[in-house]
C-alpha cells in the first residue's frame, strides 16, 4: 500500500512522558502526517463524517 | 494484552488520541489501533492517552435527539442518504468486531461523558471507559449525557459509582476537558480520531491497521536511536 509523507507547519507537542505524563508540552515542531488509506474516515467539528 | 498499555505512564512512545464519544470513526479508529498494538512487537513501551474532542459542542446536554433524526432535519443529510452512510460505517465496523446500531443512537452533547473519562482516567481506567461510552451510544443507544446513565457506565468498568456520580454533578474536570480542547485547536485538529506519536507523527481518521503499525514503528524506531 503506498503511503504519503506530508509535513506541515503546525505547532504539536514534544512529547517528553517522564517530565509531563498527561500533557505533551507545545513546542514548534513539523507534524509529518502518515496517510495510507485516503478513504478512512473522519469526522469534522460540523458532525460530518465522511 | 493491548489494553495493558493504555491509561499508564509512557516508557518510550507515546500516542496521544483526541476523538469524541458519538464519532463513529474515533470508535472505529481506536480498535484499529489496538488491533495494531496486539500486531506491534514492542507495545509493552507504548503508552495511549486520550484527549477530548467536541464534535457537535451546541448540542443540548439535556435532550437526546435521534442521531439519524438529526442528520437529516439539522444537518441536511436527506433522511436515506443519512441512512446510507451509516450502513457503510456499520458495514466497516462489524469487519473489525464492532456492532453500530444507528438506528438506535440518541445524539447529545458529549461533554459530560468527557468529564466521566477524565474521571476515569485519575483510576488509570480512562481506555476502559471510553470503550464502554462508545459501546453505550453506538450500540446500546444509551444517552451518554444523563448523569445517572454514565454513573452506571462507571460501574460497569470498575469505579465507584457514587464518586462517579457526584463528579458528575458537580461539574469536576471540565478544565480536563477544556485544556484537551485547547490543545486540539493549538494543533490545528480539524478532525477526529486523530493521533500523534511521540509529538512528531500524525495518522488522522480511522486508518487501516497497517498505518498504525506504520507510525509505530517509525516513531519507535526513532526512539531507539535517540536512547
Amino acid at each position: 500500500m503506498e503511503s504519503r509523507h506530508q509535513a506541515t507547519e503546525i505547532p504539536v507537542p514534544q512529547a517528553n512522558p517522564e517530565a509531563a505524563p498527561d500533557a505533551p508540552q507545545a513546542e514548534s515542531v513539523p507534524l509529518i502526517f502518515l496517510s495510507a488509506d485516503e478513504t478512512a474516515g473522519v469526522c469534522d467539528p460540523n458532525g460530518e463524517c465522511y | 494484552m493491548t489494553s495493558d498499555v493504555f491509561d499508564r505512564s509512557a516508557d518510550r512512545l507515546v500516542v496521544d488520541v483526541w476523538s469524541d464519544v458519538m464519532c463513529p470513526f474515533c470508535y472505529m479508529g481506536d480498535a484499529l489501533l489496538a488491533q495494531a498494538l496486539e500486531r506491534f512487537p514492542h507495545g509493552s513501551e507504548v503508552a495511549v492517552r486520550y484527549h477530548s474532542f467536541l464534535l457537535m459542542p451546541d448540542l443540548p446536554a439535556d435532550r437526546a435527539i435521534d442521531l439519524v433524526e438529526l442528520l437529516s432535519t439539522e444537518r441536511g443529510f436527506p433522511r436515506e442518504q443519512a441512512e446510507a452512510m451509516n450502513a457503510q460505517v456499520a458495514k466497516r465496523g462489524k469487519e473489525i468486531g464492532l456492532d453500530y446500531r444507528f438506528d438506535r443512537a440518541v445524539a447529545v452533547n458529549t461533554r459530560t461523558a468527557h468529564r466521566l473519562s477524565h474521571f476515569a482516567k485519575q483510576a488509570g481506567r480512562q481506555h476502559e471507559m471510553i470503550q464502554r461510552l462508545f459501546r453505550a451510544y453506538f450500540t446500546d443507544g444509551l444517552n451518554v449525557g444523563d448523569h445517572a446513565t454514565l454513573a452506571d457506565l462507571a460501574a460497569e468498568v470498575g469505579l465507584d459509582r457514587d464518586a462517579a456520580l457526584s463528579a458528575l454533578k458537580s461539574g469536576a474536570f471540565d478544565d480536563d476537558v477544556e485544556a484537551d480542547l485547547r490543545h486540539a485547536r493549538k494543533l490545528g485538529i480539524s478532525g477526529v480520531p486523530f493521533f500523534v506519536f511521540n509529538g512528531k507523527y500524525a495518522v488522522s481518521g480511522a486508518q487501516p491497521v497497517e498505518a498504525f503499525l506504520k507510525a509505530l514503528n517509525t516513531s519507535f524506531a526513532e526512539t531507539s536511536t535517540v536512547h
